[in-house]
């Protein structure tokens, strides 16, 4: 059975229908992240599950527990839904030492060994030597640790994280994002992670929820969003991409031919593109390929610069009046070269 | 929301209800009539008062905006020699009750004031009359300069100073500067603080009574005051009247200050990033700036308080008299002869400290039942706590006078501090409610949506999250409010009697009988009182600005 279940939610702040009706569940251990653009609603219906903020319509429910029902206007509120939250801020109470930030979930709920339960979880997660110091006289990292205790020191049902780790140096980050996987797991949290980073939410997720102004576009495991996407946006919104404008002119057995000025292409039709129409294709930058000789679905073309970025070359070339990019691994050094784009790989929308 | 509204409603309905009376509401005679309305309209001495009460808010308002955006500005924004040290020091005039300043003048520069005499010896004559509306209009101003200095210095800090480097490098002067970009740019705060200026230009009261007494100078609230023994009989509706026109000036001005408060607001997005710059260079300007800086000081705090101080340790004073032989500290100690002026100091430090801390005890559970509230409520408060402001100390505490007679049931709580205290509150909620809402916004929403999620009711976050982390700014509204009530003087007018005499209202009433003497010991225990509970404030870091 889904432990939780969201489904229809509407919500509108001010004049912005925020939220367009969003519906998804998630499992018994599973770990799901939200990822969006600013904007898309991810955190509105992130404070909506936690109960922070009401929707205008929908339903939200928790194993067999109603949090919210619009139609039959029931709203549990946020204290009583007994989930855990971890603030993109951490929200550390600064005149609360680590350990009574940690130990507070406990005291309000009148548990009698709340300080040994409270010193385990600091255990836990490497903090037992920090516990009488305050919030401020902690590190970022460290801070992150600490509002995770506190949000799972009484065992929520599911744990949600508003952008746990973007307060962190992407160092830092790396190291959190793995740490951070490896906890979840070894605890078998049900979480649900808000992000705006898609490496975040391909590390962290179980599945990815794909959401664009106010609605789910596509959801699936990390892979299939990011090898397999349905639309438009969600390819343009993972990885990087060469874009490429032009008219459908031939369609066979799921692939398509799509034509510019002076370049020919063959793809994968992923959207219904009619022969003569306009549409966009889209590649990632990691399947262009740089190649001395021409062949199938090769393009020639000119170097126009090349950036070093340390572990490869990022370099720019232009086809006609089209600019596209590649990856090198080691500096380029003619002028012409030719771009092979596998037609597995360069979707048509 | 309900008790609020129990305390800031029916003053102002009293008094719109006497008013349309032909007698004292007490009296089973009175009916509805317009009578009072036409016998204060045909008054010609109401009418030399509005006159006047309008040149002098006009005068003052030209006087406190242009010098106080220019204290601004040096302070802010230049290498001002010991702004640091003085900055604290301007706001002095803020805290100091306006019959004592009022007397300082008197005792200083009036007709046979220290300063007079001085000056007279010395060049034979004093080109000066103290008794006038020009003389009361240029104090009140200079008075005033720190309500503009305070809002227009908190937009100048608030600006990017990005904007006046771009002017520097471009080749501007530091004079251009100031009148072509930073002046400009805080103009909605410089338009706030005048109509603010000029709205209180309507509540001034100890000024007029004292300096425009000798000479029968009446403004508005002046004239309210003296009209209670016009016609012999309690002349309740006439008074009535009189506050109603005074409110009938003040509410649309609260109305003005608070649409300009919003619009001030917007300014202020402009944020720098607070990366401290090298302040403009004044150059050789700089001693003349401080000469000016120094000048209005010693014009607005040091002559009056010394004047005070003066008096207060002499017999008599008048020409030909040496210092020397009249020394005394003989007025202090006849105060203990007299037990209303006792229970009057007595009363004035008890509603200062503990009916100053009763008062933030009501308006933190006010802010805190408004806090993170529907926005609906918290709009109707708003506009509650707007009400008191229209009101100007002296015709709230008449009208609180009145709501003690008329309700029985807390008509005997009319003889103690208690109702002083009631009136105090009501007065001052909206600055009260300013410094908790100050303290409030500091507090970040997520840090009470963490103990919401965790399981926290709304009760336990306030008790274990929000009060803990305002309390310092709860501790500095007690001092600031501690202040403001040490000071108050109008308020308790219409309130004084045995029982809830303080230092305020009894110089008020003791200045119609003359005496100098007590008036002066007065004084300087009131500015003692005020001067340590500023140092305090100060020594603990609290935001006197606010």
């Amino acid at each position: 059975m889904s432990e939780l279940v969201v489904s229809g939610v509407h919500k509108r702040l001010g004049e912005t229908q925020v939220l367009k009706g969003v519906s998804f569940t998630l499992e018994k251990g599973e770990v799901v992240a939200l990822l969006g653009p600013s904007g898309s609603g991810k955190t509105t219906l992130l404070r909506a599950i936690a109960g922070l903020d009401h929707p205008d319509a929908g339903s939200i429910r928790l194993g067999d527990r109603v949090f919210f029902d619009a139609d039959a206007h029931r709203a549990v509120p946020a204290e009583r839904r007994g989930l855990g939250l971890v603030f993109q801020s951490y929200a550390l109470w600064p005149h609360r030492t680590v350990l009574e930030n940690v130990e507070y979930p406990l005291r309000l709920r009148k548990d009698p060994k709340a300080r040994e339960r409270a010193l385990s979880v600091l255990r836990e997660i490497g903090l037992e030597g920090m516990t009488a110091r305050y919030p401020h006289e902690l590190s970022g990292g460290q801070q992150q640790r600490v509002a995770l205790a506190r949000a799972i020191v009484y065992q929520p049902p599911l744990l949600l994280l508003d952008e746990p780790l973007s307060n962190l140096d992407a160092k830092l980050r790396e190291e959190a994002r793995v740490w951070l996987r490896e906890l979840i797991g070894r605890l078998q949290i049900s979480a649900l992670c808000v992000t705006h980073d898609q490496l975040e939410a391909l590390a962290l997720a179980d599945r990815v929820l794909l959401l664009e102004h106010g609605r789910v576009e596509q959801e699936g495991a990390p892979e299939e969003i990011y090898d397999r996407p349905r639309t438009l946006f969600a390819a343009e919104f993972m990885g990087s991409n060469n874009r490429l404008q032009g008219k459908v002119v031939e369609r066979r057995d799921g692939m398509a031919r799509i034509a510019g000025s002076g370049w020919e292409l063959w793809g994968q039709l992923r959207g219904d593109r009619p022969a003569g129409s306009e549409a966009t294709a889209i590649i990632r930058l990691e399947r262009t390929r740089i190649q001395q000789s021409g062949g199938q679905n090769c393009l020639a073309a000119k170097l126009e610069t090349a950036v070093y970025l340390g572990e490869r070359w990022d370099a720019l070339f232009r086809i006609g009046d089209v600019r596209v990019r590649a990856w090198a691994p080691s500096a380029p050094e003619q002028s012409q070269y030719f771009l092979f784009f596998p037609p597995e790989s360069l979707w048509i929308f | 929301m309900l008790a609020t509204a129990t305390a800031i409603l029916p003053p102002l309905a009293i008094i719109v209800y006497q008013s349309v009376l032909d007698g004292p509401f007490f009296q089973p005679s009175a009916k509805l009539s317009l009578s009072a309305f036409r016998f204060v309209m045909a008054d010609a001495d109401f009418h030399r008062a509005l006159g006047s009460t309008l040149l002098v808010a006009t005068g003052m308002t030209a006087v406190a905006v242009p010098l106080g955006a220019l204290l601004a500005f040096l302070f802010v924004r230049t290498d001002l020699p010991g702004r640091r040290l003085l900055e604290p020091l301007l706001l002095i005039p803020i805290f100091l009750s306006p019959v004592v300043i009022a007397f300082g003048y008197v005792v200083a520069v009036g007709p046979v004031g220290f300063v007079t005499l001085l000056f007279r010896e010395t060049f034979g004559t004093a080109p000066w009359n103290l008794y006038t509306i020009a003389s009361v209009t240029l104090i009140a101003g200079l008075t005033h300069i720190p309500h503009v200095y305070l809002y227009t210095a908190s937009t100048l800090r608030a600006m990017n100073v990005d904007l006046e480097e771009a002017a520097s490098v471009a080749g501007a002067s530091t004079a251009r500067i100031a009148l072509t970009v930073s002046i400009p740019m805080v103009r909605p705060a410089l338009l706030y603080s005048g109509v603010l200026v000029f709205f209180l230009g309507f509540e001034l009261f100890g000024l007029p009574l004292i300096l425009g007494d000798p000479e029968g100078l009446l403004v508005l609230s002046t004239y309210l005051f003296k009209l209670t023994n016009r016609l012999g009989v309690p002349s309740y509706q006439l008074m009535a009247v009189v506050a109603v026109v005074i409110m009938a000036f003040a509410f649309p001005l609260v109305w003005v200050q608070r649409r300009l408060m919003g619009g001030a607001g917007r300014f202020v997005s402009i944020r720098g990033k607070g990366v401290s710059h090298a302040p403009l260079r004044l150059g050789r300007w700089r001693w003349v700036a401080l000469a000016l800086v120094l000048g209005w000081l010693g014009a607005t705090v040091v002559i009056p308080l010394a004047g005070v101080f003066l008096r207060a340790f002499v017999t008599n004073w008048g020409e030909g008299v040496r210092l020397s032989e009249v020394l005394t500290v003989g007025h202090f100690t006849e105060l203990l002869d007299y037990p209303n002026l006792i229970r009057g100091v007595v009363n004035t430090l008890l509603i200062g400290v503990v009916g100053g801390a009763l008062a933030v005890a009501c308006y933190a559970g006010i802010a805190l039942a408004a806090h993170r509230w529907q926005s609906r409520w918290a709009k109707v408060l708003d506009y509650l706590v707007m009400v008191p402001r229209g009101m100007p100390g002296l015709v709230a505490g008449l009208a609180f006078f009145w709501v003690f007679l008329f309700i029985k049931p807390i008509a005997p709580l009319r003889a103690t501090p208690l109702s002083l205290w009631i009136a105090y509150s009501v007065v001052w909620l909206a600055y009260g409610m300013r410094l908790i809402s100050s303290a409030l916004l500091q507090v970040g929403p997520e840090l009470e949506e963490a103990a919401l999620t965790v399981g926290a009711s709304r009760g336990r976050i306030t008790r274990d999250v929000t009060v803990p982390l305002i309390r310092f700014g709860l501790l500095g509204s007690w001092l600031l409010v501690f202040l403001i009530f040490v000071r108050e003087y109008s308020t308790g007018v219409y309130l004084l009697g045995p029982g809830t005499e303080v230092i305020g209202s009894l110089i008020v009433s003791l200045w119609a009988t003359g005496a100098m003497d007590t008036i002066s010991a007065l004084s300087v225990i009131n500015v003692v009182l005020v001067g340590l509970g500023l140092l305090v404030a100060l020594q603990l870091g609290v935001r006197v600005n606010e």
